[in-house]
């Protein structure tokens, strides 16, 4: 089961990398700067005053193993300076950096955006940079990609001034009821489950990872941990993306559920991951890309 | 009262300013993309008490020829933001001023991240504004109904008046904020709460007349780059001149010119050190370079250890061309050794020596009516700051003309620049 959780409203930056610290140690998988982006209906009043990329970089400084969902709105970016953002980050974060695509009404526009980030991000080689001092040879020439995108909305020449970013792809998350899911690899799904459907979730097997929002912390750790499981598996989910709404709430969880879930299995079975990706079991797209052969 | 201190800028690059400096065996090559080779070096400028450290910019790589672009470390660097992010919660009283541009950002959502870094840092944030002129920038937003090249300023005066208040209603707890006007419509205020330092520090580098206007008009800070005297004395009275136009007292804007020092226990020793890197350079890259500077396409067909060819005047650029050819024939250099020469130069002013000779220099322009302070650039990291600050700083201290203690909580206070 993967835990995510966003963070219960605090106002300055030690309180807030407390909370990530906690949960990086009670091996959560990622926390998830949400910009006041919400899978609830009860709405965690008071937003984080960070804008969430930059608060990202300061806490990937400080932690070293939790993921670092990062919700950014194409419409507040040009898509040149976000993927460089996030490539940064994912050099910052050594690998850790996933981008919550934040949709709004343009869909067409949008779609391209998330398409043209992606390809920007592949704008060196995985192995461009040799840093070869003797032959004077920083990178291999070959292995820089003009990209020359020219679409209806966008045209950007690239390449990208960020080396390829430790992922390949830093994993795009998008909520479920939106045309970016589509081309999400983690899908949000909101508490009361509109916009899930058992197609969605097939269409997508194997290649997206599905995450419930999850406010309901009355009751033991066992009658959580019971409602969790059964949530999980009547859903077909993938795991569950807490809101705390005080950090009480969240460190309670912690304490009490935590174990509970742990001991049955459902949490903390697996190797320490290094990526986000590596969280989610998602593969990395490599470059070039690796020749498929059938078997 | 106490005597005019000095302010001091660390400008970090991965590897080095000079152009070669990543092939040095002692380079933090790969600083582009290692965070902790960015901290390290501002935690060394903090060690030596710098105002601030300074990240320049470009939306793009810099170098559209692959070949050319391969042998130089400048087509990759960590987004300056996020790096600037990264570096706040590692230090705790040394300035952070990264370039943003003008051209190709939303004055709210640049002046929210400002704000942001400002939080992350206790108030030590700085923008460098520019203003983008770049084909290769502007090929990554040709989209985007950005901006005739002549429109290039207005949008950026309208830009900074944006920004400045949307700071200055976080500060002042306002209930509303609203701006329309050509280029820009702004109906909110920021969601980040106020810096302890009020607007975050404004540097530019203004060099034609409308950016030594908008800078004076401004800007807290200004970087400049003169390579005599005489040229800093120009600038930095022309700068000045223009404060009273808008209010502003001589002191409330720091004139601070760029300086690329190589320090070691003799000045033959420094020249050395320097040589060293100089021999670095590949003779395809400096020649290239060289070109550009002489307005021609290529220099490769002539015998690089020949003279210089005979070389047609272009208007634009008649005062450069001559000072190559000029120099060229007065020292009898060779194409190799005039590539070199600029290559390795740039357009900085070069001080190689002694601490005491360093800081003679620096001290001569700084109560000559030339500087208030200057802007550090080590041709190679992390030696040229790891020397500076154990070798040069502390001959400042002697000198009385440079702090030993941060003397405030933000980088106003410490660059001794109020609020508005």
């Amino acid at each position: 089961m993967l835990l995510g959780f966003t963070l219960a409203p605090v106002d300055g930056f030690d309180q807030i990398l407390q909370q990530v610290t906690c949960a990086e140690a009670a091996s959560f998988d990622f926390v998830w700067l949400s910009e006041g982006v919400t899978l609830s209906s009860k709405d965690a009043d008071g937003r984080i005053p960070f804008e969430a990329t930059l608060l990202a970089s300061a806490l990937a400084t400080q932690t070293y193993r939790i993921g670092l969902l990062v919700t950014a709105a194409p419409a507040r970016h040009e898509p040149y300076n976000l993927a460089r953002r996030l490539a940064s980050l994912d050099w910052i974060s050594k690998g850790r950096i996933g981008w919550m695509a934040d949709a709004g009404a343009d869909t067409e526009r949008e779609d391209e955006y998330v398409g043209l980030v992606g390809n920007l991000w592949d704008s060196w080689d995985d192995d461009a940079f040799i840093y070869d001092k003797p032959s004077s040879r920083f990178f291999t020439p070959e292995k820089m990609h003009v990209l020359n995108h020219e679409g209806r909305h966008f045209s950007v020449r690239g390449p990208l001034n960020v080396n390829r970013p430790p992922q390949g792809r830093p994993p795009i998350a998008a909520l479920a009821d939106t045309p970016l899911s589509a081309k999400a690899e983690l899908i949000l799904v909101r508490e009361d489950a509109s916009g899930f459907s058992p197609a969605l979730r097939s269409g997508r097997a194997g290649k997206s990872r599905f995450l419930a929002g999850w406010s309901d912390f009355e009751g033991t750790a066992a009658v959580l941990a019971d409602r969790l499981q059964h949530e999980r598996d009547k859903m077909g989910l993938d795991g569950f993306v807490l809101a705390p709404s005080s950090p009480t709430q969240l460190l309670s969880f912690i304490d009490d559920v935590v174990p509970e879930l742990t001991r049955r299995g459902l949490i903390g079975g697996a190797q320490p991951a290094s990526t986000l990706r590596d969280r989610f079991n998602l593969p990395r797209p490599a470059l070039p890309a690796k020749l498929e052969v059938s078997a | 009262m106490s005597k005019r201190q000095m302010r001091l800028g660390a400008f970090l690059m991965a590897g080095g300013h000079h152009i070669s400096a990543w092939r040095h065996p002692d380079a933090f090559a790969r600083a582009g993309t290692e965070i902790g080779h960015f901290i390290e070096l501002a935690r060394i400028a903090e060690r030596g008490k710098f105002d601030m450290l300074f990240i320049e910019d470009a939306a793009a790589i810099r170098e559209r020829n692959p070949d050319m672009a391969s042998q130089a470390a400048r087509s990759t660097t960590f987004e300056p933001l996020s790096l600037l992010s990264a570096i706040a919660v590692n230090t705790t009283h040394i300035g952070l001023v990264a370039t943003a541009s003008t051209t190709y950002n939303d004055p709210y959502e640049l002046a929210r991240a400002f704000s942001t870094i400002d939080l992350l840092s206790n108030g030590r944030a700085g923008w460098n504004l520019v203003t983008s002129a770049s084909d290769l920038e502007a090929a990554n937003f040709a989209s985007s109904g950005l901006r005739p090249h002549s429109e290039r300023y207005e949008r950026a005066e309208e830009f900074a008046d944006t920004a400045l208040g949307l700071w200055d209603a976080a500060a002042k707890d306002a209930s509303s904020f609203s701006h329309h006007g050509k280029h820009f419509s702004v109906d909110r205020m920021l969601d980040v709460p106020a810096s302890p330092q009020g607007r975050t520090v404004m540097v530019q580098a203004g060099a034609s007349d409308v950016g030594k206007e908008l800078a004076a008009r401004t800007a807290d800070v200004v970087f400049a780059a003169s390579q005599t005297l005489a040229e800093a004395q120009a600038y930095y009275a022309d700068v000045k001149r223009r404060l009273s136009n808008h209010g502003r007292s001589p002191d409330a804007l720091k004139v601070m010119p760029g300086i690329s020092p190589i320090v070691a226990d003799s000045e033959s020793e420094a020249r050395a050190k320097y040589q060293a890197l100089q021999n670095l350079i590949p003779d395809a890259v400096g020649v290239a370079l060289l070109a550009s500077y002489l307005s021609i396409g290529d220099l490769s067909a002539y015998p690089i250890d020949g003279p210089l060819p005979e070389i047609p005047p272009t208007q634009a650029m008649q005062s450069r061309q001559q000072l190559i050819v000029d120099l060229g024939r007065r020292e009898n250099l060779s194409i190799r050794e005039l590539a070199r020469h600029f290559a390795g130069a740039r357009g900085h002013w070069q001080v190689f020596g002694t601490p005491t000779q360093i800081a003679d220099a620096m001290e001569q322009r700084f109560a000559d009516g030339a500087a208030d302070g200057f802007n550090v650039m080590p041709p190679l990291f992390p030696s040229g700051l790891e020397d500076f600050v154990a070798k040069v700083i502390p001959e400042l201290q002697r000198r009385g003309l440079f702090r030993t203690d941060y003397e405030g909580d933000t980088l106003r206070a410490n660059l001794g620049v109020a609020g508005q």
